[in-house]
């Protein structure tokens, strides 16, 4: 177990552009972190980074606080769950668990001890003499798992690691984790870009756009205080509604409605263009000035999203129960304004 | 109906193609158990059963020395192939370094040199070591191969990554990686590069013919040759195709023992994915 430091990282491959750019990141001893972004932003680049897999161009790595840049990566002592499992396909179940074990002059008594135990915590000790091939999806992220645990590393790095099964799977994988970190109290870094398992998994979670820091911080702080738009949108589903406008004497104006937040004291400079984000659950349907057509209407039971063309954007709103609105009928719309959040139109950064 | 008709047509044309070509191979073997008198004639059958053609090769030149040579070079030459080549191949698919692709391209480049080119500066090279008429010479210039390493790169390239990168993580040394994670996971590659290798070796007269001259050192083409076009043989065709027999037949068998592999190898190296 480990905590972790990332200074000042920067990746290029090709000499302009750089994959990660000025990357600061520190993690406690057990913590559970959840990189989270678009595809392409750098977020594998990151974990192999620290694996040791892939050298910086500049910045330095510290894992329990020792330098470990020029460390190579099997003693680093950091293991990774791989996006496609990457067990070793002519290895049964149990030689894929113990072939990291091999080398460490641990005693052939001590590694079947120690993967039986892994297996029976996976519940996959009926697998332990199948080859990979003659797994499932979900079994084979199971071992991937295992292949990780038996190692008992200072850190794991998952990649992705849900993204090839399916939802219910995901569903069920994602508390299982979640309980092994709470069982093994080890660091541990996740990487998706599905923000819901950011939001579920994560003690703080760090969101990544084009290979920079966006915001760092718990579910909860990312929620409420997004530091910008991309963030704002990026987190929280159905994703937060924005409207582009106009600032002007505390007042928002867009195409197609005027709100007045005079009485939350922006200090922004006149005429100046904007961005209104209000997350789906803060607009409420009833009697309004600001009138929408419904376009769409998606019953999930508890609770209902409606999209509606307000002004010249579409936009989503969840009510509770299933109400009984009609495709194509006007609504009024009242958008709480103590739940708005503004963001300046050219930086995203956010005003308010 | 027609149906049928056009699937037997097309078996019998498969059929008389696949005769022509083994029918010369199945004559010699058949024509080197048959009297002197009945070889000229093209049946399959001998009349009478006879092996004075191998006796006779036995007598007149020393074929199991010959053999043996063979056998020694041979092995030598597609183990170190197989070492050395997948080392290159690994490195070329699975390695980042600066000139990567220029050295891959270089090597291919001299895949193009016909053999003719290098084969005098080669000889000279081995006279200048001092290697002529021994097996430094037979083994030594043929210790890598172009073919090897591009079959090994372009198979490696359809391992995933992540495979090796999983093993470096586990603690593993990159040799160890090739032999332990890659070579399980390539068996076709290494059985065709193995057979094509050993082919290629066990077949070549050129070579030996320009550096070993002492008889104890022939391999078994070489000797077959001279033997056959040397006089020796008395102009006895049984006797010529009793040592072809002899020459061909662990080619043969290795590829019998392996062909399942070799095709799927040949099918898949090249058009994969
Ligand atoms: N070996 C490489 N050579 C060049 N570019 C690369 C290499 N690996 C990744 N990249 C680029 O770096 C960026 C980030 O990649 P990656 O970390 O894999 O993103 P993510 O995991 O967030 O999807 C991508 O734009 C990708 O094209
Ligand atoms: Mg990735």
């Amino acid at each position: 177990m480990a905590s972790l430091q990332l200074r000042n990282i920067r990746k290029t491959y090709t000499p302009e552009v750089p994959v990660i750019d000025n990357f600061n990141l520190k993690i406690d001893d057990g913590e559970f972190i959840v990189l989270v972004g678009p595809s392409g932003c750098g977020k594998s680049t990151i974990l192999r980074i620290i694996s040791g897999l892939e050298d910086v161009s500049q910045g330095e790595i510290f894992i329990g606080g020792k330098q470990m840049n020029s460390v190579p990566p099997k003693d680093r002592n950091v293991a990774m769950v791989f996006q496609n499992y990457a067990l070793y396909p002519h290895m049964t179940v149990f030689e894929n668990m113990a072939f990291g074990l091999r080398l460490r002059k641990i005693d052939r008594q001590e590694i079947r001890r120690r993967v039986s135990e892994t297996a029976q915590t996976l519940k996959i000790e009926d697998l332990l003499f199948r080859k990979p091939k003659a797994l499932s999806g979900g079994q084979r992220q199971r071992v991937a798992l295992g292949r990780a645990i038996v190692r008992q590393p200072r850190v794991f790095l998952f990649d992705e690691p849900l993204s090839n099964l399916d939802a219910k799977l995901r569903v069920q994988m994602r508390a299982e984790i979640k309980r092994l970190h709470q069982q093994l109290k080890t660091t541990m870094i996740y990487v998706t870009h599905d923000q819901i398992e950011a939001m579920t998994m994560g003690d703080r979670i760090v969101i990544l756009k084009d290979g920079f820091v966006q915001q760092i911080g718990t579910p909860t702080e990312v929620y409420r205080e997004p530091t910008n738009v991309f963030v704002g949108s990026f987190i929280g589903s159905p994703a937060m509604n924005i409207f582009p406008g106009i600032w002007h004497d505390g007042q928002f104006s867009a195409h197609g409605f005027t709100l007045d937040l005079s009485m939350r004291k922006v200090d922004f400079p006149e005429n100046s263009e904007v961005l209104l984000g209000i997350r789906p659950g803060d607009i409420k349907i009833g009697k309004s000035e600001i009138l929408a057509e419904i376009l769409v209407i998606e019953p999930l039971g508890y609770e209902t999203i409606l999209h509606l063309q307000l002004g010249n954007e579409s936009s989503t709103v969840i009510v509770k129960d299933i109400p009984d609105y009609k495709t194509g009928s006007m609504i009024g719309v009242k958008l709480a304004i103590d739940k708005c959040f503004l963001f300046a139109r050219e930086s995203g950064k956010r005003i308010l | 109906m027609k149906r049928k008709i056009l699937i037997t047509l097309s078996y019998l044309l498969l059929f008389s193609l696949a005769l022509s070509f083994i029918y010369p191979f199945l004559w010699m073997v058949s024509a080197t158990f048959k009297p002197e008198i009945e070889i000229q004639s093209p049946n399959l059958i001998p009349s009478a059963f006879s092996v004075d053609s191998y006796r006779a090769v036995f007598n007149k030149i020393p074929i199991g020395r010959a053999f043996i040579n063979s056998v020694f070079v041979s092995v030598c030459v597609t183990f170190s192939v197989l070492v050395l080549s997948s080392i290159v191949g690994y490195a070329l698919s699975h390695l980042k370094f600066r000139g990567r692709e220029l050295i891959f391209s270089i090597m291919l480049f001299t895949m193009m040199i016909p053999f003719q080119v290098t084969l005098i500066p080669m000889y000279v090279l081995m006279v200048k070591f001092g290697w002529v008429n021994t097996y430094m010479a037979l083994i030594f210039p043929a210790l890598i191969s172009v073919f090897g390493i591009y079959l090994f790169k372009q198979y490696f390239q359809s391992i995933p990554h992540d495979l090796i990168e999983a093993a470096r993580l586990d603690g593993y040394h990159e040799l160890f990686i090739i032999f332990r994670i890659v070579w399980p996971n390539s068996v076709p590659a290494i059985v065709t590069v193995g057979i094509l290798t050993f082919m290629n070796i066990w077949n070549d007269v050129l070579w030996p013919i320009i550096v070993i001259r002492t008889r104890n050192l022939m391999t078994m083409p070489q000797m077959v040759t001279l033997f056959a076009t040397g006089g020796q043989a008395e102009a006895q065709i049984g006797t010529i195709l009793a040592s072809a027999t002899m020459l061909a037949l662990p080619v043969v068998i290795m590829y019998l023992f392996f062909q399942r592999h070799f095709i799927e190898s040949m099918a898949t190296t090249g058009l994969k994915e």
